[in-house]
């Protein structure tokens, strides 16, 4: 057993927890214990795992084998009884990566983050853990203030979602637990930045992909009216969230909070999104662009374009609003040797190649269409923002 | 000269007829006001027309319509009231419209699609009054909602490439399509009955648009 200890790992069933296995299986000789509900077994957690490595051309090997277990993680009122078991395994430090990402569901929130994350600080306390880790959201901190800092942070004018709240709930659960902490805040996570390889449930701009895979595969479009802002979209390549997280847990101190996101001068904004979308998959002749969801017209647009409006509308509003992150960690980790692939609209290209590669529907779009496409989408600013910036 | 009723058609109305016996008997168990002249009329003449399930039986649509009608065999007022009503009714609706508009429908094909809308549009204009008595409004409404709703709108997504595939070239019956028009009806009705719109926007978006 390293002097370090074991790591406990929740959540590794997951995308970000699953990552977290990876990465610390490659960066550290230390064993992992895997935290999983009843209904995953010790294969279907490490499959994806066992994937991510081979991707990194690092495949699984026999030794990571012996050195990963997985444990059922019992419901909140039973986690102390755990103890024992984790005592046994010499765990010294829990990353916390399970959760609840329902945007709105209260009460399923609070039993997933902030009570789960009690039980389990609690656990922490009674193991005398040397670090509790705490996967945590860069949208924490709500929409007021100017600039979301590297710290607690205060309580914001508005919440996106109930889930951004719950998250800052949480963080303030773990730096009152009186355990050594570190606090990871991750934005968007999309896939590699190299072969855009995403092995995550379809959240996010996944959900934006989909959904345009579902309505608009089987036609050819030559008008889109689009959602789409000048501003940067917050996402993070799963290789820089594991660099990020290796870095910050061999380097930083303890009390740390880490926005782990891309450098905003450099990230796709939801307008070259569908530039994107518009030039490399549906080629359209026009894409009509809006400044906000409210500028989108009422009438006049068909119904799939409408429903498209309306299902990603959440998602855009927060994706629309100005975030700056305070990236001083980050920075000097960088400066410390930490290689960190910094999302760009190259990037993100990547990442709907990957997706237009596996997609069949796509795939069969692109041969029935591929004639009528437009090369050079026009894209027109549209709405009563132009209207005002003419007048 | 309108035409005979060819395969698809059939399949559709058989598909149609299982839908509407299950809506009929929730409305008649929990829901009497629902269970409507018009619905009887319609389930009638869906069962003249398709008066087995063979049509049904040998493809690939029995069993996601089997598991859909499992789904939504919930016997209580408020699955009742929410799943049938609010939801599947005007499904059912579009389904009847983009039918209707179909051409070479056959002539019984076309008496069912205007039926089948005319009844449905009695039962979603009568629904949304049934739930606010009944149920309440507001969050605990949308509570219930998105319980009762989630495991049915699941199933519909794993059909939708198979609506497409059976009825989309012949019917133009097409899964975006009905999406589109059940969202626009759906949204705000839930509105109206005081269920957050944001809210309801993403139970959808994450039960429909979200499996790969």
């Amino acid at each position: 057993m390293p002097k370090e200890g074991a790591i406990c790992i929740t959540g590794a069933s997951g995308l970000v927890g699953g990552l977290c296995a990876a990465a610390l299986l490659r960066a550290t000789d230390r064993p992992l214990v895997l935290l999983h509900r009843a209904q995953h077994s010790r294969e279907s957690i490490l499959a994806p795992i066992r994937a991510e490595l081979l991707a990194q051309k690092t495949p699984f090997t026999d030794e990571d084998e012996r050195r990963t277990s997985c444990l059922e993680l019992p419901a909140n009122t039973a986690v102390a009884d755990l103890a024992p078991l984790l005592r046994e395994a010499e765990v010294s430090e829990i990353v916390h990566a399970a959760g609840c990402v329902d945007y709105f569901d209260s009460a399923a929130l609070h039993e997933g983050n902030e009570a789960l994350t009690a039980a389990l600080l609690a656990l922490g306390r009674t193991l005398k853990l040397r670090r509790f880790v705490f996967l945590s959201t860069a949208f924490s901190c709500g929409f007021g203030d100017p600039v979301a800092g590297e710290a607690v942070h205060p309580e914001p004018l508005e919440d996106p979602t109930e889930y951004t709240k719950s998250k800052r709930a949480c963080e303030a659960l773990v730096a009152a637990s009186g355990l050594p902490f570190l606090v990871l805040r991750p934005s968007i996570l999309i896939g590699d930045s190299k072969d855009g390889r995403y092995a995550g449930k379809t959240y996010g701009i996944y959900q934006l992909w989909a959904s345009c895979e579902r309505l608009f595969s089987d036609r050819y479009t030559e008008v889109f009216h689009a959602i789409a802002p000048r501003t940067a979209v917050h996402v993070l390549h799963q290789d820089a969230f594991m660099a990020g997280l290796v870095a910050a847990l061999a380097g930083l101190p303890d009390g740390s909070y880490v926005n782990l996101v891309s450098d905003q001068s450099a990230l796709p904004t939801l307008r070259s999104y569908w530039e994107m979308f518009a030039r490399d998959w549906t080629g359209p002749r026009e894409v009509h662009c809006y400044a906000s969801a409210d500028e989108f017209p009422k009438t006049g647009v068909d119904r799939r374009q409408s429903l498209l409006a309306s299902f990603s509308a959440v998602n855009l509003e927060i994706a629309s609003r100005h975030f700056h992150f305070e990236r001083g960690h980050l920075e000097r980790l960088r400066e410390g040797g930490m290689q960190f692939a910094d999302a760009t609209e190259e990037t993100l290209a990547i990442c709907q190649r990957r997706f237009m590669q596996e997609s069949l529907r796509i795939q069969s779009f692109l041969v029935r269409f591929g004639g009528a496409r437009c090369k050079e989408p026009r894209m027109i600013e549209a709405g009563p923002s132009r209207l005002q910036s003419v007048g | 000269m309108s035409a005979a009723m060819d395969a698809t058609e059939l399949l559709l109305w058989t598909v149609m007829k299982q839908f509407e016996s299950l809506a009929v008997e929730r409305y008649r168990d929990t829901a009497p006001q629902l269970a409507s002249a018009k619905k009887h009329e319609l389930l009638a003449a869906l069962r003249l027309v398709a008066a087995d399930e063979s049509a049904l039986a040998s493809t690939n649509l029995a069993q996601p319509v089997k598991s859909l009608m499992e789904a939504a065999h919930g016997k209580s007022e408020a699955d009742t009231l929410l799943v049938q009503g609010l939801l599947l009714e005007p499904l059912g609706r579009a389904i009847y419209r983009a039918a209707g508009g179909a051409k070479d429908l056959s002539a019984e094909g076309a008496a069912l699609a205007s039926l089948g809308a005319a009844a449905s549009d009695e039962v979603c204009q009568a629904v949304p009054l049934l739930i606010e008595a009944s149920l309440g409004t507001g969050e605990k409404l949308f509570a219930s909602f998105a319980g009762s709703t989630r495991p049915i709108l699941s199933q519909l997504d794993v059909m939708g490439e198979l609506l497409d595939a059976h009825f989309g070239d012949r019917l133009q019956l097409r899964f975006a399509d009905l999406l589109g028009e059940v969202a626009g009806e759906l949204l705000p009705a839930c509105a109206g009955l005081g269920m957050n719109r944001r809210k309801v926007v993403c139970h959808l978006t994450s039960a429909l648009m979200s499996a790969a």
